[in-house]
């Protein structure tokens, strides 16, 4: 028994002062940093570096473009100018181009309204047709039973 | 009351400094390491219980309370990985069978300069074949008190058992061990 013990404490002492070797502990730090911090990608910081003057560049380019060419004296032309009833808030854009699609909206809601028109009207004539039918049916029903 | 500059790392790790969390890193990896591999007795499994731990005391930082030792606390995330790692292995039975003959047990005794011989393989062999047939609580019992050589009290806390629960698991632990060494 007591030879037991002593051998078990010499195991248990020898276990304890033999640590077992880490081999490469800087890569395991390494892992466990990449691990906590995945890398980011420096591609997309560089990218952006260039892409934004670029497409702050496009965007004067095509703003100005815009500019030029609805300024032509060939083009209709947009003009902000105070309405006949003018209110606070609003702004009334006229040009040559809108005036030419109010006329033809205009057109096309009065045919529209002609068309509700025509519809209202057959549908009450529908509607009448049907009452009659009706009526001329119970009509015959009452006849027969008779 | 703890170091200083341990303090100090913590704070700032807290505040997701990577360099500091760095330093703390490689301040205790080696002792969280010690202790998965006597559990585990595998050097990758090991390795993967300190990656493990420390991705949850990355997360968990802000958790911590100066009140406890902080090795403790890191004791506490890295001995309840090696005990979940240890049922699952157990559940799985991919427990490794260690031929006590080939491996030369009466000359790891008798060597007085052992602790320069031994590799990682040789030791996780003679952990192996005296625990392998111990409960995960009971290695966890017997591995922290006799081979980390911690304090009941701080075994309370790293595991969550209660003393006397402890107690029995490691009388066990310790009695099994002497029976493996007799038939030796």
């Amino acid at each position: 028994m007591e030879n037991t013990d002593k051998k078990y404490n010499d195991l248990v002492n020898k276990l304890n002062r033999i640590n077992p070797q880490l081999i490469n502990p800087m890569g395991l730090t390494d892992s466990i940093m990449a691990a906590i911090h995945p890398p980011e990608k420096n591609t997309s910081k560089t990218v952006m570096l260039w892409i934004r003057p670029i497409l702050a560049a496009a965007s004067v380019f095509l703003f100005g473009l815009f500019l030029y060419q609805h300024t032509d004296e060939n083009t209709p032309y947009i003009i902000i100018a105070e309405s006949d009833r003018p209110k606070i808030g609003q702004a009334f854009i006229l040009s040559n181009c809108f005036e030419q699609n109010n006329s033809e909206i205009k057109e096309t809601k009065s045919r529209m309204q002609q068309y509700l028109c025509y519809m209202r009207h057959n549908e009450q004539l529908n509607q009448k047709s049907k009452l009659f039918l009706l009526k001329q049916i119970s009509k015959y029903q009452t006849n027969i039973s008779h | 009351m703890q170091e200083s500059p341990l303090t100090d790392l913590i704070i700032e790790s807290k505040q997701r400094n990577a360099a500091a969390f760095r330093k703390l890193v490689e301040m205790h990896q080696a002792r969280v390491y010690s202790l998965a591999f006597r559990m585990l007795c595998n050097e990758d499994d090991a390795k993967d219980v300190v990656q493990e731990t420390y991705i949850r005391v990355w997360k968990h930082l802000d958790q911590y309370k100066t009140e406890m030792k902080y090795t403790t606390w890191l004791y506490a995330i890295a001995s309840h990985l090696c005990y979940d790692r240890l049922k699952a292995i157990k559940r799985k039975g991919n427990v490794q069978q260690i031929d006590s003959e080939n491996l030369n047990f009466k000359f790891f005794l008798a060597d007085e300069n052992i602790e320069t011989a031994v590799i990682n393989s040789e030791l996780a062999k003679i952990i192996m074949l005296l625990t392998d047939e111990l409960t995960p609580k009971q290695k966890l019992v017997f591995t922290l008190r006799d081979l980390e050589c911690l304090e009941i009290v701080e075994i309370e806390t790293v595991t969550g058992l209660s003393a006397d629960k402890i107690k029995s698991n490691l009388y066990l632990a310790r009695q099994y061990i002497r029976k493996k060494l007799e038939k030796m």
